[in-house]
């Protein structure tokens, strides 16, 4: 329950990040003033008692408060995604790349790879609990293993999509294999691969804090399981704030880099013009 | 309705040539049957057919891109079996790379080839200005349209010089006035400074009559070649010529002999 609770609350922000993307800072600043408003009007409207939803002001403080102790947390949870994505990155290209060039490959791992899309990985997590223990090494497994996925099948798709004419244009130029694939083939792969990359961060970070939810003793995610065992809602929701700072921060950095790497695909372009 | 050839040996030499696809589960599909065409140096040769005929498997195979079921091939006497070294194609789609500006697209020839593409920065700046993009060098392909886009492609396909070049429909997606005015910087560009040797794919009867210096006709599946028809008209072709009594009368011509053989009508 609480696992499916924070991936769709995780997921939510990621679409909300998106929209914040092409929206502009203005706009984003008004759809967070509206997200304020909207928290207190819920407490309002229901008369909702501070240890069930604390109102912003008093997240604030308590993030003003336990700041150091916070950060530290953050700083636990942060290491564990940046692992965890870059090891999806890591192995997940790789095996996209082997899915897209070889036949025997795609009909070994295909199907199993579809099939255990439709497995929740999170299911594995007291799993890895009873291999690795409790902390960083369980964490970044569970973060791996949700963020791989992405990766991998975006890459084999984004390789395998390319339009049939060009390839015919590149033996037509008398390109070899290896140049038809560093000159046509990557590049036109390069959004796909992009979107697999932006999903994968957000997964990334919900494999780090469900880790810490299942086997954590630091972390985020630990702070706020902590917190609402001992009632302290206030200081759970200032964990939950920053776990959501963190997901929105990670996502803009991949986007950042997108943006630097597609600078003149059309779709950059297009956007930043 | 043969045309005699000049006496010189022929750059492309093509002779019973079939091609058959057969892929499991699609059924047989005769595309090409026993064709013979001989192409010369400095010559340009539509080829004209309706649609499925096997215009672009003729093409694919002559420029070593697909491979015949039967017959032979031969470029400057020697049998073609990989794709042309010195070849120029035109898609019906530019199929230019989004990503790169429009010199960037056209020096991809070189790049493709790993050769390095500066030292002919300067010949691809003169060869999209002589096709009216000067001060388009360096947009990309998204801020161009369709027809500017086809005009890249084209200089693509010119920027090495090809020995041959082949174009498969490229006017097909563009609008009728932009198509006119393709057409006659196509001629410009083929005929000066010297003679290019082009084979052309369209189904356009004025399209082949203005450009080509020999029309040839093929058949509705298997693609035959049925006739074939002399253009005498002088090169570069100009716009205006369009209007003269001589165009009118091969296009006439160049309608009966669809006529007679089927392809307009049974
Ligand atoms: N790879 C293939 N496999 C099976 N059949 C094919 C293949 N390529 C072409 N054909 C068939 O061969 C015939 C000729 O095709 P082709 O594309 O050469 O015609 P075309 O004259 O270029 O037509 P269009 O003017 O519409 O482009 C068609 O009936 C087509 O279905
Ligand atoms: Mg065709």
């Amino acid at each position: 329950m609480a696992v499916e609770a924070a991936e769709t609350q995780v997921v939510s922000l990621r679409d909300r990040a998106t929209s914040i993307a092409t929206g502009g800072p203005v706009l984003s600043f008004v759809s967070l003033l509206l997200t304020v408003f909207v928290w207190y009007l819920l407490i309002w409207v229901f008369d909702l008692q501070p240890f069930v939803l604390p109102p912003p002001h008093v997240v604030a403080g308590q993030m003003w408060n336990h700041g150091p102790m916070l950060l530290a947390e953050t700083q636990v949870t942060l290491l564990q995604i940046l692992a965890g994505f870059a090891l999806s990155v890591l192995v997940g290209f790789p095996i996209g790349m082997l899915i897209a060039f070889s036949r025997i490959m795609d009909r070994l791992l295909y199907p199993p790879l579809i099939v255990s899309q439709a497995v929740p990985k999170i299911a594995l997590a007291p799993v890895f609990l009873a291999w690795f223990g409790f902390g960083f090494r369980t964490n970044v497994s569970i973060s791996f293993l949700i963020a791989v996925f992405p990766v991998i099948i975006n890459t084999a798709l984004g390789l395998k999509s390319l339009d049939p004419d060009m390839v015919r244009l590149g033996r037509a130029m008398g390109a070899s294999r290896w140049r038809l694939f560093v000159q046509i083939r990557l590049p036109s792969a390069m959004p796909a691969v992009f979107a697999g990359l932006k999903i994968s961060m957000t997964f990334a970070v919900i494999g780090a804090v469900v880790g810490e939810f299942v086997a954590g003793s630091a972390g985020l995610g630990y702070a706020i399981q902590a917190a609402t065992g001992l009632f302290n809602m206030s200081l759970a929701f200032a964990a939950i704030v920053a776990i959501s700072v963190l997901g929105v921060v990670l996502f803009f950095a991949v986007e950042l880099v997108e943006r630097i790497v597609l600078r003149s695909h059309p779709q950059q372009q297009r956007t930043a013009a | 309705m043969e045309v005699s050839g000049s006496a010189a040996a022929p750059l492309l030499d093509v002779e019973q040539l079939s091609k058959v696809f057969d892929a499991a589960g699609t059924g047989r599909v005769e595309a090409l049957a026993s064709i013979d065409l001989r192409i010369h140096e400095g010559e340009f040769v539509a080829l004209l057919g309706p649609s499925g005929c096997g215009k672009s498997t003729l093409l694919s195979i002559l420029s070593g891109l697909d491979s015949p079921s039967g017959g032979t091939v031969r470029l400057a006497g020697e049998p073609v079996t990989a794709p042309l070294a010195q070849m120029g194609f035109v898609f019906q789609r530019d199929l230019l790379l989004e990503w790169r500006t429009a010199l960037d697209n056209v020096l991809m020839q070189f790049t493709m080839r790993g050769a390095d593409p500066r030292p002919h920065r300067d010949a691809a700046l003169r060869l999209l200005a002589s096709v009216g993009l000067a001060g388009f060098e360096d947009k990309y392909p998204w801020q161009l349209s369709g027809g500017m886009r086809q005009r890249v492609a084209i200089c693509r396909a010119l920027i090495h010089e090809p020995q041959v070049l082949f174009m498969d429909e490229p006017f097909g997606a563009v609008d009728a006035l932009t198509r006119e005015r393709l057409n006659s910087d196509l001629s410009t560009l083929c005929s000066e400074p010297e003679a290019k040797t082009v084979l052309f794919v369209t189904h356009d009867i004025d399209e082949a009559v203005f450009l080509a210096d020999r029309v040839v006709i093929m058949s509705p599946r298997p693609g035959r070649i049925v006739a074939e028809q002399a253009i005498g008209l002088p090169k570069p072709r100009r716009p205006e010529m369009r209007g003269h009594d001589e165009f009118l009368h091969e296009v006439a011509r160049s309608r009966e002999l669809l006529l007679d053989h089927g392809v307009l009508r049974d």
